[in-house]
């Protein structure tokens, strides 16, 4: 018989664990923070190039601009960041309660302006508006065809509240925009009055998030052939077996639940 | 009887409240640097890791996704995972080590417990009927189902709404919800009349790591042939296992604090060891040993 005493316990648990963490970290398994480097597009015209739909909120101004070689000055400038150090989601608090009814300019946002910014995709996400002081950096640095940009500006939001060119008084919530501005991929507008009840079809939208909206899933699975783990983004299901998403998720909204 | 006449054997347990005292000073210091490095105040040397990325539950419930997907679960990161697996060579080894040495949520419920027992002395950690507190030990098992089952549907931490140990240790910050208070107050209201109550009936962790208990190589032996059958060993169980009636504890509630043993609580040297093998083995020399 082998027997082990409390002190031994002690140390020999210490000595698995760092030693544990210090093999981890020798063998590159140990990082405690997400890499701020995107996932590259797979497949298509932009295959290998980083991805805006990619970005995290806990990106800094810094990483975004690193990410996707944009000067760090153009992308604080567009979100009026106070340095580079800040982070992406204080977007978020720094504009809650001062948007209308179901728009949002979050990560989202960013990831809409990059997308503008550098022609690479990103399907927006329903309620995704930009600042004005995005607008005017894309219009300044000659970013995007002006199509595009006329198209963000309608959706985007003075440092006082306003949509478009309407004034802070004159911003009802019935303001908000009636359609999501295009982004470089040409995601199909979703109309706020047409918007299905269950939720939109965006990039990170999963197989669960349909099944719990009602949708047929023996129709889903018609329309891609199969389907996916329950946590698995249909974007991703689409890129791994070679599907354009934009098509897929035109075909899924057809068949949304009333 | 050799009971009254063994001096208080404290060595052992204090040297175990130290470890514990050590990573739970540990966990609240890194707590705090993420903390200062989300408001812009960086600390030289001190790193900016989150508590999701030394949340070693936070690894087991990503191995799903992990294997299918090969994705982290959202907030989760690779450090997570090398500490699931480190748990699980310990839990493989000992038990749930991890629970009563390591983990500074069960510490700070078996300290709050010291005050329970001033107050309410041998009542303490008895409150609960046997019969209901047996049933209750396995209403883990459903958190950590739930838990997992959210988890690996979702693809976000399902446990996170409710976490009180992220409370506890974030409480300063306005992403921890409400959830997690709530089950923090309970726990701190009940550690004073049960001894660590989060980890009997409501810990996934503590449930997924006490599965291991049924088959970990070093286990709690009791020598059936030097027992005195006083009992001293189940009285100090914070998790009221009857150790006095088993061979070889194999109670999934066992986190491996040893206070039962004869560096401890046991009156009897060498009869109650945590060991690999058994006390028949090796009978003639731990019988001399007990003399």
């Amino acid at each position: 018989m082998i027997a082990i005493k409390t002190r031994t316990l002690g140390v020999a648990t210490a000595a698995i664990l760092f030693g544990g963490i210090a093999l981890g970290a020798a063998l590159g398994y140990w990082n405690t923070s997400s890499t701020k480097e995107p996932v590259k597009i797979k497949s298509g015209e932009f295959a290998g190039m980083p991805s805006p739909s990619d970005i995290r909120g806990s990106y800094t101004w810094a990483d975004v601009a690193k990410a996707f070689s944009i000067p760090e000055a153009s992308v604080i400038k567009a979100f009026d960041g106070s340095g580079s150090e800040e982070k992406v989601n204080s977007l978020e608090s720094r504009y809650a309660g001062r948007l209308p009814d179901g728009t949002e300019i979050g990560t989202d946002s960013v990831r809409f302006f990059v997308s503008l910014y550098t022609g690479l995709p990103h399907e927006i996400e329903e309620g995704t508006i930009l600042p004005k002081s995005a607008i005017a950096v894309l219009r300044a640095e000659g970013r995007a065809e002006s199509a595009l940009i006329d198209a963000a500006e309608a959706r985007a939001i003075g440092s006082g509240g306003a949509l478009g060119g309407q004034s802070t008084a004159a911003a009802p919530s019935a303001a908000a925009p009636s359609a999501s501005a295009p982004s470089a991929s040409a995601p199909s507008a979703v109309s706020a009055e047409h918007a299905p009840a269950v939720g939109s079809i965006v990039g990170k939208t999963t197989f669960a998030d349909l099944k719990s909206w009602g949708y047929d899933m023996a129709k889903v699975e018609e329309i891609l052939g199969g389907i996916g783990p329950s946590a698995q983004a249909i974007r991703d299901y689409c890129s791994a077996k070679g599907l354009a998403f934009s098509e897929i998720k035109a075909k899924l909204e057809g068949i949304a639940p009333k | 009887m050799a009971t009254r006449s063994m001096p208080k054997k404290n060595g052992a347990q204090r040297f175990r409240f130290w470890v514990q005292a050590l990573f739970f000073i540990l966990v609240l210091a890194i707590a705090t640097t993420n903390g200062l490095a989300e408001e812009g105040i960086e600390i030289p040397l001190a790193g900016s890791a989150s508590l999701h990325a030394i949340c070693p539950f936070g690894g087991v419930v990503s191995f799903w996704q992990l294997a299918t997907l090969g994705t982290l679960v959202k907030k989760i990161h690779d450090s997570s995972v090398v500490l699931a697996v480190i748990g699980i060579l310990l839990a493989l080894l000992a038990g749930p080590v991890i629970c009563g040495w390591i983990c500074p949520f069960g510490s700070f419920q078996e300290w709050l417990g010291k005050l329970g027992k001033k107050l309410f002395g041998k009542r303490y950690n008895a409150f609960v009927p046997p019969a209901l507190d047996r049933v209750l030990r396995y209403l883990r098992y459903l958190v950590l189902a739930w838990v997992s089952y959210a988890t690996i549907v979702t693809g976000k931490l399902a446990f996170e709404e409710v976490d009180p140990y992220y409370a506890l240790f974030s409480f300063w910050r306005s992403e921890v919800f409400l959830g997690g208070f709530i089950v923090l107050g309970a726990t701190i209201l009940l550690s004073l009349f049960v001894e660590r109550p989060f980890c009997k009936y409501a810990c996934p962790y503590g449930a997924f790591l006490g599965i291991f208990n049924l088959f970990r190589i070093f286990g709690i032996k009791r020598n059936a042939a030097t027992c005195i059958s006083c009992k001293a060993c189940t009285r100090s169980c914070p998790m009221n296992i009857e150790v006095e009636t088993a061979k070889t504890v194999r109670d999934h509630q066992c986190i491996c604090c040893l206070k039962c043993t004869s560096e401890a609580a046991c009156p009897v040297p060498a009869t109650v060891e945590l060991a690999a093998g058994s006390f028949d083995a090796a009978a003639p020399a731990v019988k001399e040993a007990a003399k």
